[in-house]
């Protein structure tokens, strides 16, 4: 009888040890772990080109200015105006900030603006406006003032620019540059020739940048890495750029994705992929890095540049909905 | 319907990817020669019908299996069946759906009303549940290829100490409350993730789990079908609906004589001895069998109390269980230690550009359905082992050898074991019509 | 299981066994019903449901070659090629910095080798995922993404997913990108194909 009990005492204490190893067995093993990188032949590595030396580093960032724009909205298009202050695309909205870095006024446009600048001259400031296949010009306290025709279906302005007597809209669809009058005339498509050839741009994404800066058209040609100074008709005056992953050159598919021209006559130029945005003088020379991948969230392609007095670079971030402020450093702002 | 909701799902991810959308607008190469751009080519899913036909051939194999066991008693052709079942649907159609994992597909319609269940799952989790109401656990038999795995590998079953059988039955309604919590918790599927034979039938590579297949498969040549009677969430239902079937497996197929020549013959331990005398007492005054069983009445409400109070103690331990809590955690972690990115985890959350806000909602979720879930699951845990006691307290009142309708399995091995059955057998051999 | 007040009628104990029995018997068979018919009417789908991941979602983070329960992953490089700018220098094939653009190995993205390259014309190259190759690793779709058009992408094959109940690699996504598509439409296409989500064949 003792022993029968026994046996079942141990019995009923062995499966209570069973119970409890089996929770906590299952315990274990439903317990979030730190998860392992992948093996290194499975993960996409940039091999360290994504570094870049601190020296290199001419920028500081300052505090940047948030955009009240939707989760979804790109922010495509920005420019500065002459009062000092700064207007900035985002979906369809337009934000104007004053010079102190304010908003002052939002207002729709109706459709996406995929692109800004200013129009040269007119006060109160007026901007034109690039949609997907046609340009509108709005006064900056949102009044439309007119509306150019379409460009067609294939169409997708990717950037323009305005001179005082011109406007240029990039057009990335059908990989020319349409140049308009200041009342909205067509006046010619520029495509690339060089070589004696027609070569034409070569754009294998949507990114295609124009500046005016310095009395001349300035385009990247993504696909060949360069960035090109071009006559109306379309020959090549200047280009530089080469194709590299080094710090100084341009890879992958297509870049430089934006540029903007200083007063003087250089360069700021962002990158997709290796996220940089770097400084090249007015011969293409390589000059230094305004801020590197490390500054940005790998998401983002596009960074609309402007750059103001004192070589201060302003960049328009999708990803964080902020215009992010760079400045020399070493220089007061 | 179909069509609308294939529709509002397509809105649903459109929406979802409006930024990236743009990207799909880009100029088109010009190619100068006749090249024509490809178009993307991709296979096509196996047809919805599959599912049904599997539905079908699941409700047929049920059928067929109470037919074997209940009416033709051949536990060769119980072998057949479950051979057959365990090729059809662990290694053609590789384990899933299963109804085991169903109860979770079922819990998360119910808890999240993003997700639909598909009715084919539906029926796999309703079709086994109504055919033991009908016949008892002959789905287990076999035709769950789990069982039937496992049955393959009963060699030389050993009896469990009644006491002991008790407690680690509580085990499997353990897990199916903490299956149905953590469904609801949107913790996972854990039925699915500890499932031991699905790997087998994939041919698969998880070690850990061929591991854990071959402990439970090891074990099962002593302890017949471990996962069966102490883990399987859905066998805790099966084993509540069979103790109230309309029909039930007999060991006998006529009258039992009570020689005892089955005693053993049972791998699960599921032959219930005719209970004390004629009467069905064990001879104890009624008084007193009447005050133990008020006593284990009233021990219900006091142990889902307890049980309650005892949950609510695992809550934490419970959401730590949670993948978002202890991303949550980790990303507060690192924002107070200036680290960014330190882990893996956190800095794919960054890269993957979701907002903290969207965590943080997923694990206010999480914690809400927690909150209350943890106290459910453990009055649902006292609940269990109440009535398991009550069980003990209520007086056995079969008066021959029975099968336990909760444990047995209708495997069919102890037909042979009952000299009735002999008699059966001859009487079906020596009679005229199997002669034709 | 239900208890009840024993003994009023200690004759027909049998029969009230029976009586329980059958009344448990209705009571569970309606519970069962009840859950499994609400369930079903939350949502109301007919049609079966297939895992799949949202390429827009997708950070390309290794997991889907490594999680998934069959070895290769049932997850497969696709490629959308009408978003595909035919590049010389594709960043989906080469390495960030191969500068030779010859296809030698060392120079090539892909651990086995999986994307073929075939010269169009002058400057373009099509680019071909051989889907017995691939592994899932979304290397190449990575440096499509980053620095070209984001042609490539991954999807899950369902002429090999077996549809997981939970599938491993939706577990393990750090992006969240799976979703659960219904059958007839089980795939979310990039490209022209956008949308329609459904098989072609
Ligand atoms: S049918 Fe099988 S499980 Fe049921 S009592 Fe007989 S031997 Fe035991
Ligand atoms: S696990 Fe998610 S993020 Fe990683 S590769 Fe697969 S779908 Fe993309
Ligand atoms: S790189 Fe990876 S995903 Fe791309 S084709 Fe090769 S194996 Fe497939
Ligand atoms: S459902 Fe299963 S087989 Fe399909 S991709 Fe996910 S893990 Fe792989």
């Amino acid at each position: 009888m003792l022993k029968e009990n026994l046996v079942r005492i141990a019995a009923v204490l062995g499966a209570l040890a069973a119970l409890v190893a089996l929770v906590t067995a299952f315990g274990l093993a439903l317990a979030p772990r730190a998860q392992a990188k992948p093996e290194d032949y499975l993960a996409y590595s940039l091999e360290g080109l994504d570094q870049v030396p601190e020296d290199k580093i001419l920028y500081r960032e300052a505090e940047p200015v948030k955009v009240p724009a939707g989760a979804d909205d790109s922010l495509a298009g920005l420019c500065l105006l002459p009062d000092g202050g700064s207007a900035l695309s985002g979906g369809s909205s337009i934000f104007v900030f004053d010079r102190s870095r304010t908003l002052v006024r939002t207002f729709s446009v109706g459709a996406p603006a995929v692109a800004l600048c200013v129009k040269p001259g007119t006060t109160p400031p007026a901007l034109y406006v690039a949609m997907r296949d046609h340009l509108e010009i709005w006064s900056v306290d949102g009044r439309k003032l007119d509306e150019w025709t379409s460009l067609g279906e294939k169409a997708l302005i990717a950037s323009i620019a305005a001179s005082g007597s011109a406007v240029y809209a990039a057009d990335a669809g059908d990989k020319n540059i349409v140049q308009y009058d200041t009342g909205g005339r067509l006046i010619r498509f520029i495509t690339l020739k060089a070589d004696g050839g027609d070569s034409g741009f070569l754009i294998p994404g949507a990114y295609f940048d124009v500046a005016f800066g310095d009395g001349s058209l300035w385009a990247v040609d993504p696909g060949r890495h360069r960035v090109c100074k071009i006559s109306p008709d379309g020959e090549i005056l200047a280009a530089w750029g080469r194709t590299s992953a080094e710090l100084d050159g341009f890879c992958g598919c297509c870049n430089p994705v934006n540029i903007a021209l200083f007063p003087d006559g250089s360069f700021a130029v962002q990158e997709k992929g290796l996220l940089r945005i770097k400084l090249y003088d007015r011969t293409g020379a390589f000059q230094g890095v305004v801020a590197g991948p490390a500054s940005f969230h790998p998401s983002v392609k596009s960074l609309d540049l402007a750059v103001g007095s004192g070589g201060t670079v302003y960049a328009a971030d999708s990803h964080l909905k902020e215009v992010r402020i760079f400045t020399r450093k070493g220089a007061g702002r | 319907m179909k069509r609308r909701y294939a529709v509002t799902l397509l809105v649903l991810a459109l929406a979802a990817g409006g930024v990236a959308h743009a990207q799909d607008r880009f100029p088109r190469p010009e190619f100068k020669s006749d090249y024509a751009t490809p178009t993307l080519q991709v296979p096509n899913a196996p047809d919805s019908v599959y599912e049904f036909i599997d539905l079908g051939v699941l409700a047929a194999a049920v059928i067929a299996m109470s037919a074997i066991a209940l009416k033709l008693r051949s536990r060769n052709a119980i072998f057949v069946l479950s051979i057959a079942s365990l090729v059809y649907f662990g290694f053609i159609r590789r384990g899933c759906i299963c109804p085991i994992g169903a109860i979770q597909n079922v819990t998360l319609a119910l808890a999240d009303p993003t997700y639909a269940v598909p009715l084919s799952v539906v029926g796999f989790f309703l079709v086994p549940l109504a055919a033991t109401l009908f016949f008892g656990r002959t789905f287990c038999a076999g035709v769950c290829p789990l069982g039937a795995i496992q049955d393959l590998v009963v060699l030389k079953p050993i009896k469990i100490p009644k006491p002991a059988a008790a407690v680690l039955g509580v085990v499997p309604f353990l897990y199916l409350g903490l299956a149905v919590l953590f469904t609801a918790a949107g913790i996972g599927f854990v039925i699915c993730r500890f499932d031991p034979f699905v790997e087998i039938f994939r041919f698969g590579s998880r070690l850990e789990i061929l591991a854990y297949a071959g402990v439970l498969l090891g074990i099962g040549v002593f302890v017949a079908r471990p996962y069966c009677r102490f883990l399987c969430p859905y066998g805790a239902l099966l084993s509540v609906l069979s103790r109230f079937s309309r029909r039930h497996v007999t060991i006998s197929p006529t009258e039992c004589v009570e020689c005892r020549l089955c005693e053993d013959a049972c791998p699960v331990d599921a032959i219930l001895p005719p209970a004390g005398g004629a009467a069905g007492g064990t001879g104890e005054p009624r008084r007193a069998s009447v005050r133990r069983l008020t006593v284990s009445v009233l021990l219900i409400p006091l142990l889902m109390a307890a049980g309650a109070a005892g949950g609510k103690l695992l809550e934490g331990f419970f959401v730590r269980l949670s993948p978002d809590v202890a991303l949550q955690t980790a990303l507060a972690a690192e924002k107070a230690a200036g680290t960014a990115d330190a882990a893996e985890e956190t800095r794919l959350f960054r890269e993957s550009g979701e907002t903290e806000a969207a965590l943080a909602a997923r694990v206010d979720r999480t914690k809400a359905v927690l909150s209350i879930g943890s106290a459910l699951f453990g009055a649902f845990v006292g609940l269990v082992i109440a009535l398991k006691l009550l069980g003990l307290a209520v007086p056995p009142a079969n008066t021959s050898y029975v099968p336990d309708r909760a444990a047995c399995v209708s495997c069919g091995r102890c037909f042979r074991a009952c000299p009735q059955e002999h008699v059966r057998l001859r009487g079906r051999i020596n009679s005229p019509t199997s002669l034709e | 299981m239900k208890s009840k007040k024993p003994g009023k009628n200690p004759k027909k104990k049998m029969t009230r066994r029976e009586f329980l029995r059958v009344g448990a018997r209705a009571g569970l068979a309606l519970g069962a019903a009840g859950v499994a018919g609400g369930a079903f009417l939350r949502g109301r789908q007919t049609a079966d449901l297939r895992w799949q991941l949202d390429p827009d979602k997708c950070i390309q983070c290794g997991r889907c070659a490594t999680h998934c329960v069959l070895t290769p992953s049932a997850v497969k490089a696709v490629h959308a090629y009408d978003v595909c700018g035919y590049c010389e220098l594709c960043s989906g094939y080469f390495k960030p910095n191969a500068l030779l653009l010859d296809t030698a190995a060392e120079n090539r993205l892909c651990p086995v080798s999986a994307i073929k390259r075939t010269f169009v014309e002058d400057p373009y190259y099509q680019y071909t995922i051989d889907t017995d190759l691939c592994i899932g690793c979304g290397k190449c779709v990575k440096g499509c993404q980053s620095f070209g058009n984001g042609s490539l992408f991954l999807q899950a094959m369902h002429d090999r997913c077996v549809n997981c109940n939970e599938c491993a690699i939706a577990r393990a996504c750090p992006a969240r990108a799976w979703t659960r598509l219904p059958a007839s439409a089980p795939y979310m296409l990039k490209g022209k194909s956008r949308g329609s989500g459904d098989a072609k064949k």
